[in-house]
């Protein structure tokens, strides 16, 4: 046996991916199913389009999302997080800038009990003043802590940055952001947002027979007049390529981060862009971390990420480097785009980039919890599962002036935004 | 219930399959059996920086990573107190590059001086971002030599001092690995669509012919009991007073071990547990409060650690948070609580099954403490802890003599 020798590949010729059913519950709202697993357990996520995008002040979205588990009319905080417990059931609550959501984990023999408990946190919940004031007390200090951190900071600034004039993306939370509501606010915010008409819902796991009844008893019982008021809200999408230096003393560690705006999902180039990302600084192997930590050892990590948001897409770059070498790490990275630019990218890397992404896609559809985390972030831009089926279609068939031609048109230094902290 | 079989090299090696055909992927496991437990007192920091080092080409292979992810793979590693630990999962069809991979890192490393200059930066800077540029990084740089005075769990895993790990050579990489990585020192899982016998004969194959080196016995020195409180104060630029409270507890062999996890869930586990539920939402005294049980090999610590309300003095705080130790101590939970608990025990080890990298780790993990069918005797053994258990554990973890103190002061705070 020559242990030099590779034993032979094979990539998967097509990734099955799997068709959730879709499923109208009685009061019209849309259940995407994905049925499978071994484990007697359910994942029930319900979706608002009830993200910080929609409300004009940072903060109101995030709190009502948060704070729904704070008591209803019937049931302290203590009450409501008991009686979850009790069935071995999690909740967990999410608000991003695009969307807002309540996931209910559990064993799905208790899918009758803990799905009732979910509709009580979406029809019933209270806010009252001093789960309010407890929230803003904790967002404040652990907003302390994270000033202290050069990763914090250079985030931000870049946000801001990249995203200025009262942009949502580019909005930061300061320590007065948590006490500008009133309980009204809130309240209104939740009854005009969690309702039937403004959500959709994912059910992955193990269903048994029961388990759509259950749902429709409660997730399909649920009735709201309220006329959904869609918003549409226009920000400048102008912003203005610039360095920045935030000085944080006695930092050992400077945090960088260098970015600019991208199209998101619902452009042909964002796929693309995804395997150019992977390249430079998306993979362990990538030419980022191959040079500044493979080969220098200025960092212990380095990376790149194609973000897409429903809005607007960015790319950014982001390392914490020692403090030392910090100048030449922008210089390294710099000279990275500018291959990427310049160069075609050789056929061996290429294929083992592609191979690769091929690979990770087919792991992050492994398993019903995963296939229903891909299905949500197709179904908040209106798209279905057939993006991946087109997504793969572009990994397979980009080539290396296609690359080339992405980062002449989207990856221009000089129109950048640059932050370092620390 | 997960199904699996095990099989033994005649090399010592272990290797455990839990066949799983409803995916396309296989996850593979090799968990080697030393951690900075095994270190020497002056060499620390080790075991992870020789993690970073098998990742930097073997005797036959220049690149690990590079023809993984070429076979559509991912992978990483970790190194605690007790073990080393690297994962993989790929496409089912791709498995023998992982079989070729990981058994030529077993088999010998290139030993590339470059490879070691390179590492010992990168762990350097890992030092700073994780521990030192960081607000409370520190915390257990100074909680665990306060704790243990004899045992090796006096020190982190990246290790006391960033000199450690600069005055790393090649010799002691090579001892290192002359001493652990060997087959019968290490145990091999996959979990996703491969057959059993194809997974023996693989292992056949590609491992069998790894030669084992004699087992050093080396005894890592136990810590004796406590026998006062200790105290240390820290003062750093940090936003808010923290205590930090570290008890001896029982070891993962130990019978209490079940019911330790459980009384960490009893006091913080969820909102309404009771610690968190009186101190930070009824009395606001803390902003933030969690308890944890180490649960290592060796005798573990059971961490009480809460983040102060602003105007609340260190003072406050112990005692509030004495007193609800001396309830836990005295009177037994309700019903209700232990129900609570194991419930919410079950339900985390029946979601953490979901996960084919999960499942490959988690059967590693048990065959080390003592056979991989006691992942089937889990909720089994937490279901059977009782609440006279529970106040047992509890009388004997705290106990003032059995207790270090971390006070960690903001830089104003004058007391």
């Amino acid at each position: 046996m020559n242990r030099a020798i590779e034993p032979e590949l094979r990539l998967p010729e097509k990734i099955t991916l799997p068709e959730p059913e879709i499923i109208s519950l009685k009061n019209g709202v849309k259940v995407y199913c994905v049925n499978a697993g071994e484990q007697e357990i359910l994942k029930l996520e319900v979706i608002f389009r009830a993200g910080e995008w929609y409300g004009e002040k940072i903060a109101l979205a995030t709190m009502v999302n948060k704070l729904m588990e704070a008591g209803t009319s019937t049931k302290t905080a203590y009450e409501l997080s008991q009686a979850f417990d009790f069935y071995g059931a999690y909740i967990e609550t999410e608000c991003t800038s695009d969307v807002a959501s309540v996931k209910l984990f559990t064993l799905t023999r208790f899918a009758k009990e803990t799905f009732s408990l979910l509709m009580e946190m979406l029809t019933d919940a209270v806010f009252p003043e001093e789960e309010m004031e407890l929230f803003a007390t904790q967002n404040i200090q652990q907003l302390r802590i994270n000033r202290k951190k050069v990763e914090y900071l250079a985030r931000i600034n870049f946000n801001m940055l990249l995203f200025p004039s009262g942009h949502p993306y580019g909005r930061i939370a300061d320590e007065e952001s948590y006490r500008q509501f009133s309980q009204a606010d809130l309240k209104k915010w939740y009854t005009e947002k969690y309702c039937p008409q403004n959500c959709i819902a994912i059910l992955s796991g193990k269903t048994d027979d029961n388990t759509l009844q259950y749902l429709n008893d409660t997730l399909g019982a649920w009735k709201s007049d309220v006329q959904h008021p869609m918003v549409e809200l226009n920000y400048p999408s102008e912003f203005t390529p610039q360095k920045s230096f935030v000085p944080v003393e006695g930092a050992v560690q400077s945090a960088i981060r260098i970015g600019c705006r991208i199209p998101n999902k619902l452009h042909p180039d964002f796929a693309s862009l995804t395997v150019l990302n992977t390249i430079l600084g998306g993979y362990f192997g990538s030419r980022l971390m191959s040079n500044l930590r493979e080969d220098k050892g200025y960092t212990y990590g380095i990376g790149s990420a194609a973000v897409s948001m429903v809005q607007q897409g960015y790319f950014f770059i982001t390392t914490q480097v020692a403090a030392t070498v910090k100048e030449d790490a922008l210089v390294q990275i710099y000279k990275e785009i500018q291959i990427l630019r310049e160069q075609e990218v050789g056929a061996e890397e290429l294929q083992l980039v592609k191979n690769y992404m091929i690979g990770t896609l087919q792991q992050s559809m492994d398993g019903p919890l995963s296939v229903a985390d891909r299905i949500k972030s197709t179904l908040i831009y209106g798209l279905n599962m057939n993006y991946y089926e087109n997504y793969l279609q572009v990994i397979k068939d980009i080539n290396s002036e296609q690359l080339i031609h992405l980062a002449k048109t989207y990856l221009i230094p000089s129109e950048m935004v640059e932050v370092v902290a620390g | 219930m997960l199904k699996f079989e095990k099989h033994t090299l005649k090399n010592g090696l272990t290797v455990i399959v839990n066949y799983d055909s409803s995916t396309p992927l296989v996850a593979m496991n090799i968990l080697y059996k030393v951690g900075a437990r095994n270190e020497d007192e002056n060499k620390t920091g080790f075991a992870h920086l020789f993690e970073h080092l098998m990742f930097g080409g073997s005797v036959n292979i220049p690149s690990y990573d590079e023809p993984l992810q070429r076979a559509g793979g991912e992978n990483n590693a970790f190194t605690n107190n007790d073990f080393t630990n690297y994962y993989l999962t790929l496409p089912a069809q791709n498995i023998e590059t992982a079989f070729w991979l990981e058994s030529d890192r077993m088999l010998s490393l290139a030993f590339s001086e470059k490879s070691l200059d390179v590492q010992r930066h990168v762990v350097v800077e890992e030092f700073k971002q994780r521990y030192l540029n960081q607000p409370y990084g520190d915390v257990w740089l100074n909680l665990r030599p306060l704790a243990y005075k004899v045992h090796p769990y006096r020190w982190a895993t990246i290790g006391k001092e960033i000199s450690h790990i600069e005055q790393a050579t090649m010799n002691d990489v090579k001892d290192f690995f002359a001493t652990w990585y060997r087959p019968d020192n290490a145990i091999l899982t996959l979990s996703g669509n491969i057959q059993p016998e194809t997974a023996f004969t693989l292992s056949e194959k590609w491992f069998g012919e790894i030669v084992s080196r004699p087992a050093i016995n080396k005894t890592i020195p136990q810590e004796p009991p406590q026998t006062e409180k200790r105290i240390l104060e820290l003062q750093r630029d940090v936003p808010a007073n923290t205590i930090y409270k570290a008890f001896h507890a029982c070891s993962r062999f130990d019978d209490d071990f079940h019911a330790t996890e459980l009384l960490a869930d009893v006091l913080t586990g969820s909102k309404s547990a009771r610690l968190y539920y009186k101190l930070v939402k009824q009395d606001k005294i803390f902003n933030a409060l969690s308890t944890y049980f180490t649960g290592d090999l060796d005798k573990g610590l059971f961490i009480i650690d809460g983040r102060l309300e602003e105007k609340i003095s260190f003072e406050t705080a112990e005692k509030a948070l004495d007193d609800e130790l001396a309830k836990i101590t005295s009177e037994l939970i309700s019903e209700k609580e232990l129900t609570i608990v194991q419930q919410k025990t079950e339900s985390a080890l029946v979601f953490s099954e979901m996960n084919i990298a999960n499942r490959a780790l988690n059967l590693a993990y048990f065959e080390m403490i003592g056979g991989a069918e006691l992942i089937n005797k889990q909720i089994e053994a937490y279901r059977s802890v009782t609440r006279e258990k529970i106040l047992d554990v509890a009388k004997n973890i705290f106990r003032q003599e059995n207790e270090s103190v971390l006070y960690y002061k903001t830089k104003e705070d004058k007391k």
